[in-house]
C-alpha cells in the first residue's frame, strides 16, 4: 500500500549484541506512529536497515510494498531526517541541499523552497557550524523534504530542541500525517510522545513490547491506576482502606496514594470512617508509567 | 526565527520530475560538494606556492647544468688519470670507460635540455601528488567525518554508482590541477628557455611523456587517495597514512631493495621488481630517463611504471567499491 511501512522479522546481530532481534509491525499512513524505547534499545539500528544503511541479518523491510534500494525515486519516496549534525561543518545550509538537489536531479529552486518551508531562508547562506541544534534539525527536515515524499522517517527528532522548536517540530508532523502522509519517529520522551503519536511501537533490547493506538495500550494498562488523597485524618482513613486490601502510601506531598481500589471505594471508605476529604483524585496512568512498566528490567545495559 | 506551520508541509509541487541521467547528475553533485567548501581553494594556494618553488628551484638547477655544459664544452677533455698506470693507483680501464660516459652526458647539451625541461615542466609534481592523495582521501573521509554519508546513500541507495562519481570526480578534479600547474610550468619554462636562447623542446617525445604521464600520476594518486578514504574512514588516519604512504615509499623501497641486493640475491635484475611499490612506479613513470639505482643498475622503463601505478589505480577503486557495498552507515 501507498505510504505504507511493513517490518517483518528484523534482526540485525552485531558481533557482541543482537541489537534487533525479531522485529515485526506496520506503519500506516495518515498517522503519526512513535517508536519508542529506551536508548541503545535497537531503534536507530532498526530505522537504518529500513532505509538501506545497515544491512540487516534477517528479515525484510518495504516502504510503498519495495525495500528501499530498489524504491524508483528514493526521495520522492521516504524523507528522512536521521542525524542533527548531517552537514559538512564548513558548506552552507543552501549548498547542503543543492548538492542533494543535484544528485537527486531536482531543480535547484526546490532547495529554496524547502528552506522557506521549514523557514531558515534567512540562514540559507550561513555556514552549518553557525547553526544552532533547532536550525539543524529544520535543514535536515528541508532536505527530507526535497522530493515532496510520501514518508517521514525521524530519529530522535526533539533531541536538543528548545520547547519553541519541539512544538513546531510536533504541529509540522502533525501538519504532514493530517495529508495522508506516514510518519514514523523514534524517541525516549514520552511525554512528547504521547502529544504528538496516535500510533506507538515500543521495543526493549531490541524486541517488540507492545504496538498500537496510543490510548489503547494506555487503558490497557489502567490497573495500574491509582487515587490520591488528601486529609487530615490519614491514620483513620488507612486503617479502613486496609480492610478492603488496598494499597497505601504517603507520598512527598503529604498526601495518601492509594492503589488496589478505585476511587469510589475511596470515597465510600471515607465516609465510613466519618473523615473529611480535601481532594479526591483518580489518576490515569501516562504513557510514561505505561512504558516504564513495560520496559522494566529490558532497558539494562547490553 | 517564525513558525511556518501555516504554509505547512504542502508547499511542495505537484510533480518532481527528476532531470538529467543518474551518472551525470551524482558526478555534478560530487563536484558541487567539492567546490561548495573551503578545502580546494586552500590546497589551490598551497599549490601554487610549492609550485612556484618547484619552479624556481628547477630553472636554477637547469641553468647550473647547462651553463656547466657549455663551458666545459669550450675546455679540452679531462684525461681522467689515463696516463697513470692501474697498477700505480690510477683507474682501471673499466672506470675509465665510465668517467669518460659520465663526462660526455654532462656536456651533452641536446639530453640536458630534455632533462631539464622535462623537470620545468612537471614543477610542482612532488607537492601536487601528496595534495592529489590527500584530497582524493578527503572525498570519501569527509562523508563520514561530517556524517554526510548518511543523506548520500539516502539520495543514491546504488552504492556503486556514489563510489563510481567519487572517483570521477576524484579524476576531474586531479586534471583540472594538473592542468592549472601545467600551464604555469609551461609558461614559465618556456619563457626562460626562450630567454636563454635553447629551443623549447616539448615536442620530444621524452618530455612530452614526462608531461603526460604527470597528468596520469596527478589522476592516478588522487584515485589511490579515493581507495585509502574508503578503508580508513577516520580523516586524520587516512590523510596521514596517505601522505607517508606517497612519501616513505621510495626511500624504504630504496632501502629494501638496496639489502635483498646486497645479502639475498646478489643480481642486477632484482631493482627491476622494485617497479612493484607504487611510490616508485610513479617516479619511473613521470621519469624522462630511466631510474639509476647504482653503478650499471638501472629500474625498468617508464612503461612498466604506468602499468603497475594504473594497476594499483583500478585495485584501489575495486576495492573501494566492494567495501563501500558491503559497509553498514552508521
Amino acid at each position: 500500500m501507498e505510504g505504507q511501512i511493513v517490518v517483518s522479522g528484523l534482526t540485525k546481530v552485531f558481533p557482541r549484541v543482537r541489537a534487533v532481534d525479531d522485529l515485526s509491525f506496520t506503519v500506516e499512513p495518515g498517522r503519526v506512529t512513535g517508536f519508542l524505547g529506551p536508548n541503545g534499545s535497537g531503534k536507530t539500528t532498526t530505522l537504518r536497515m529500513m532505509l538501506n544503511l545497515v544491512t540487516p541479518t534477517k528479515g525484510v523491510a518495504t516502504i510503498s510494498g519495495e525495500r528501499y534500494a530498489n524504491l524508483h525515486e528514493p526521495l520522492g519516496t521516504v524523507g528522512a531526517v536521521l542525524e542533527a549534525s548531517s552537514a559538512h561543518k564548513g558548506r552552507t545550509g543552501r549548498n547542503h541541499l543543492r548538492i542533494v538537489c543535484a544528485a537527486a536531479g531536482y531543480p535547484e529552486q526546490r532547495a529554496d523552497e524547502v528552506l522557506d518551508l521549514v523557514g531558515l531562508t534567512p540562514a540559507a547562506k550561513r555556514k552549518f557550524k553557525g547553526y544552532s541544534m533547532g536550525m539543524r534539525q529544520r535543514l535536515g527536515i528541508a532536505a527530507a523534504m526535497l522530493g515532496n515524499p510520501k514518508v517521514l522517517v525521524l530519529d530522535e527528532p526533539a533531541n536538543g530542541l528548545d520547547p519553541e522548536g519541539i512544538r513546531w517540530m510536533r504541529e509540522f508532523l502533525r501538519a504532514f500525517a493530517s495529508q495522508g502522509r506516514t510518519v514514523l519517529v523514534s524517541s525516549h520522551l514520552l511525554s512528547e510522545m504521547e502529544q504528538l503519536a496516535d500510533d506507538v511501537i515500543i521495543i526493549a533490547a531490541g524486541k517488540m513490547i507492545t504496538q498500537g493506538p496510543v490510548d489503547r495500550i494506555v487503558d490497557g494498562m489502567a490497573h495500574t491506576g491509582s487515587v490520591r488523597v488528601r486529609t487530615p485524618h490519614a491514620e483513620a482513613l488507612t486503617t479502613e482502606l486496609h480492610k478492603l486490601g488496598a494499597v497505601v502510601h504517603l507520598n512527598g506531598n503529604g498526601a495518601l496514594q492509594i492503589t488496589g481500589v478505585e476511587a469510589p471505594a475511596v470515597g465510600r471508605a471515607a465516609l465510613a470512617a466519618q473523615v473529611e476529604l480535601h481532594e479526591l483524585v483518580a489518576e490515569k496512568p501516562d504513557l510514561e508509567d505505561v512504558f516504564l512498566e513495560l520496559t522494566q528490567g529490558k532497558a539494562g545495559i547490553r | 526565527m517564525t513558525t511556518v506551520t501555516e504554509h505547512g508541509p504542502t508547499a511542495a509541487p505537484a510533480q518532481l520530475r527528476p532531470a538529467g541521467g543518474t551518472p551525470m547528475r551524482l558526478i555534478k553533485a560530487e563536484m558541487l560538494k567539492i567546490w561548495t567548501t573551503n578545502s580546494w581553494w586552500i590546497f589551490g594556494i598551497i599549490m601554487l606556492a610549492t609550485t612556484s618553488l618547484a619552479l624556481l628551484i628547477n630553472i636554477l638547477q637547469a641553468d647550473a647544468e647547462l651553463g656547466y655544459a657549455e663551458e666545459a664544452k669550450l675546455q679540452p677533455p679531462p684525461d681522467f688519470g689515463k696516463n697513470i698506470p692501474p697498477g700505480e693507483g690510477g683507474p682501471s680501464a673499466e672506470e675509465i670507460r665510465a668517467m669518460e660516459d659520465q663526462y660526455r652526458a654532462s656536456i651533452d647539451i641536446g639530453r640536458i635540455l630534455v632533462r631539464s625541461a622535462a623537470n620545468v615542466y612537471t614543477s610542482g609534481q612532488f607537492f601536487g601528488l601528496l595534495f592529489m592523495v590527500i584530497l582524493g582521501a578527503l572525498i570519501v573521509t569527509n562523508e563520514f567525518f561530517h556524517q554526510t554519508a548518511t543523506t548520500t546513500f539516502l539520495t543514491t541507495p546504488h552504492r556503486t554508482r556514489v563510489i563510481v562519481s567519487k572517483l570521477a570526480a576524484a579524476v576531474m578534479i586531479a586534471a583540472a590541477f594538473w592542468a592549472v600547474v601545467t600551464v604555469i610550468d609551461l609558461a614559465v619554462g618556456s619563457a626562460y628557455f626562450g630567454f636563454s636562447d635553447y629551443s623549447v623542446p616539448l615536442t620530444d617525445w621524452p618530455v612530452l611523456r614526462s608531461v603526460l604521464m604527470n597528468l596520469l600520476a596527478f589522476v592516478i594518486w588522487a584515485v589511490l587517495g579515493v581507495g585509502l578514504g574508503v578503508l580508513i574512514r577516520s580523516q586524520l588516519g587516512a590523510t596521514l597514512t596517505g601522505s607517508a604512504f606517497y612519501m616513505l615509499s621510495y626511500p624504504v623501497a630504496f632501502l629494501l631493495f638496496s639489502l635483498i641486493r646486497q645479502f639475498i640475491i646478489k643480481e642486477d635484475w632484482v631493482w627491476s621488481y622494485i617497479v612493484v611499490i607504487p611510490g616508485v612506479a610513479s617516479q619511473i613513470m613521470i621519469s624522462p630517463e630511466r631510474l639509476q639505482f647504482s653503478f650499471n643498475e638501472y629500474g625498468p622503463d617508464w612503461w612498466a611504471g604506468a602499468l603497475v601505478l594504473v594497476g594499483y589505480g583500478i585495485v584501489a577503486g575495486i576495492v573501494g567499491t566492494l567495501i563501500t557495498r558491503k559497509r553498514d552507515i552508521s
